[in-house]
């Protein structure tokens, strides 16, 4: 792209301005991502809430909580529950991307690239104070693509060694005999791991940073202002005006 | 004639006193007949000894229903021999008399067993009153006692308690008696190998389905790990170390500890009082038998689902596997929230930073 302003660069002033005075929306979540985060997110709080007593027998809040619906087995077996629904959910985003995949509507923004690992440095160097702002964040940032790989290899994790903890018996026919401790092992701190990743990381990017205080509404809406846009990735809302720039001069 | 009245009133009323002796002696030879044949019944071998006259509880509460009453006793400072009533009655065995257990205690002065006689008595008491009360010096007593506790290896106490509790329990004992408790007890120099008492209780034993008995399912960890949690015990009867803290770390002891019922305590692998070391063929947690062991839990386990659970618990010498693995998880996620922290720290303060730069901005403008 040159520095010489062109007709092309005109319109594409004109068609930004067009669109912010519509007070436009982007859709950064479609209606199956909005239904796969939500059914990922409450199995996984209330797993975390039927396995602490557990994991924790001895703090007073897990015995309170095992007398409050009926004894620690009541909650095994809601754990068990809470345990289907979320493999449901994860066979469900697989089905979803190879649908997807098959369409023809393939993506690589989730893809990690070269681009991550700048962003990544540059966001190190903003926080310590040497670079004035962020770097200019694409579709899903650096930060949101480790989350989502994070997420994958704990959900794998959890279902495999939460199956061996459920059926001992027939996992040891098949498996040597130290999977099992192995998995009680994995499947408390993977859980903690997984725990504070959410309540400590997630939470932080979602509910307390400043500018989305006291929550960002895009998991229920999945739509983004172009304020948000523009702050938060500038460089996909730069693609889509490019993109929407270059339609527009194939048009006529 | 005042003379020969006086001789004929005294001898009027030792005619009396002949005649009511003879018919007391008649009338306690007759009970005595009658009850004879009921309370002979065909002695079983290694039965205990009834005492004759049994006492009533009242004769025995006298001195053992006060609280005060604390012996000294080898190896045991403070050894207190007040029975506590209120859980007594309580108990399975509340109808039964003291002698019918204690079988060996003489009513008066206890003297047939010197566990019970070697009560401190000289407070009270000169030692040439015991000595013509008992025939037998205090230091007799003593000596007596301890040479018992040498021989047998353990408190007589114990070895009453095992002869009374035989004779309406014999299956129990038999198989007790066979077991690695049992053996450890009549071999001697286990002084702290358990007999009835050690597990059931003395005088508040209760049926195991009562919550409040030590062979509860819910107290039976608490019972076992009594001796079993023990360092000194351990090391001194070869006993497997960490029991304790590796049932607490497993289902079985978190879902105890969380109020479960549905779970497996010491006596469901290990048996009730047929114990054995797992080398023994004859336990139940032996190669041979552990599957069948589980499996009355665990529906289809194997040999290999068995050996997946141990007594070890995860350290670098036992379990070296699982302690690197432990070892990572722990520096992973702490390494994780560090940097959680640190980042969304940094970030809020560069924020706010900023938001302030941009402000002080604004205002030099205007």
């Amino acid at each position: 792209m040159s520095d010489v302003p062109t007709a092309a660069m005109a319109s594409k002033a004109q068609a930004a301005e067009q669109a912010n005075a519509r007070g436009r929306v982007y859709e950064r979540f479609n209606l199956h991502h909005r239904i796969q985060h939500f059914f990922m997110a409450f199995p996984f709080t209330m797993l975390i809430i039927t396995g602490w007593p557990l994991r924790f027998p001895e703090l007073v809040v897990s015995k309170i909580g095992c007398a409050l619906v009926g004894g620690v087995e009541v909650v095994g077996i809601l754990h068990r529950i809470f345990g289907v629904m979320l493999v449901a959910v994860s066979i469900y985003h697989v089905v979803y991307l190879l649908v997807m995949f098959l369409r023809g509507q393939r993506s690589v923004a989730m893809l990690p690239s070269i681009t991550d690992a700048k962003e990544a440095w540059g966001d190190v160097m903003y926080f310590i104070g040497v670079r004035d702002k962020r770097p200019r964040f694409g579709r899903y940032n650096w930060i949101e693509k480790v989350e989502y790989y994070a997420v994958i290899w704990g959900t794998v994790v959890m279902i495999l060694s939460g199956i061996i903890i459920w059926i001992p018996q027939v996992a040891t026919q098949y498996l040597p005999s130290w999977v099992v401790p192995a998995s009680v092992i994995v499947h408390g701190y993977e859980a903690l791991l997984a725990g504070l990743a959410i309540f400590l990381w997630h939470f932080y990017w979602v509910h307390l940073h400043p500018s989305v205080y006291p929550m960002s509404m895009v998991w229920l809406t999945g739509k983004l202002t172009e304020d948000e846009m523009e702050h938060h990735h500038p460089r996909e809302l730069e693609m889509i005006k490019e993109r929407e720039v270059n339609d527009a001069e194939k048009k006529p | 004639m005042n003379n020969s009245i006086n001789s004929w009133v005294i001898r009027g009323w030792a005619a009396v006193l002949v005649v009511l002796v003879l018919l007391g002696g008649w009338a306690a030879r007759a009970q005595e007949d009658e009850t004879a044949p009921a309370a002979t019944p065909e002695p079983v071998p290694g039965a205990p000894r009834f005492v004759e006259q049994q006492s009533a509880m009242e004769t025995c509460l006298l001195c053992h229903g006060k609280y005060n009453l604390i012996i000294r006793i080898e190896g045991v400072p403070r050894h207190s021999l007040w029975l506590d009533q209120t859980s007594f009655y309580k108990s399975a065995h509340s109808a039964l008399h003291c002698s019918e257990c204690h079988t060996n205690i003489d009513q008066d002065g206890h003297r047939l067993t010197p566990a019970d006689v070697v009560v401190q008595c000289t407070p009270c008491h000169s030692e040439e009153e015991i000595s013509a009360e008992g025939g037998k010096t205090l230091e007799e007593i003593q000596a007596d006692f301890e040479h018992m506790l040498e021989v047998t290896g353990f408190n007589t106490v114990k070895t009453v308690t095992l002869q009374a509790c035989f004779s309406c329990h014999p299956d129990e004992y038999l198989e007790y008696r066979d077991s690695s408790h049992g053996v450890a007890a009549m071999r001697g120099g286990y002084t702290d190998a358990p007999t009835c008492i050690d597990c059931h209780g003395s005088h508040s034993i209760l049926p195991g389905d009562d919550e409040r008995s030590p062979t509860n399912l819910l107290n039976i960890p608490v019972t076992c790990l009594r001796c079993h949690d023990q360092e000194a015990l351990q090391a001194r009867a070869g006993l497997e170390r960490n029991v304790g803290e590796s049932f607490k770390e497993s289902f079985h002891g978190r879902r105890g500890e969380l109020g479960g019922t549905q779970i497996a305590v010491c006596s469901n692998c290990h048996g009730t009082h047929a114990i054995f070391p797992s080398t023994d063929p004859r336990s139940k947690v032996n190669k041979t038998r552990i599957a069948k062991t589980c499996g009355e839990c665990h529906e289809g386990a194997q040999l290999n689902f068995a050996s997946a659970f141990t007594h070890q618990t995860v350290n670098p010498r036992e379990q070296l596997g699982l302690y690197i693995l432990k070892q990572i998880y722990k520096w992973v996620i702490f390494l994780l929230i560090a940097q959680f922290v640190v980042f969304a720290a940094l970030d809020i303060f560069q924020t706010f930073r900023h938001r302030h730069r941009e402000k002080a901005k604004d205002s030099a403008n205007v």
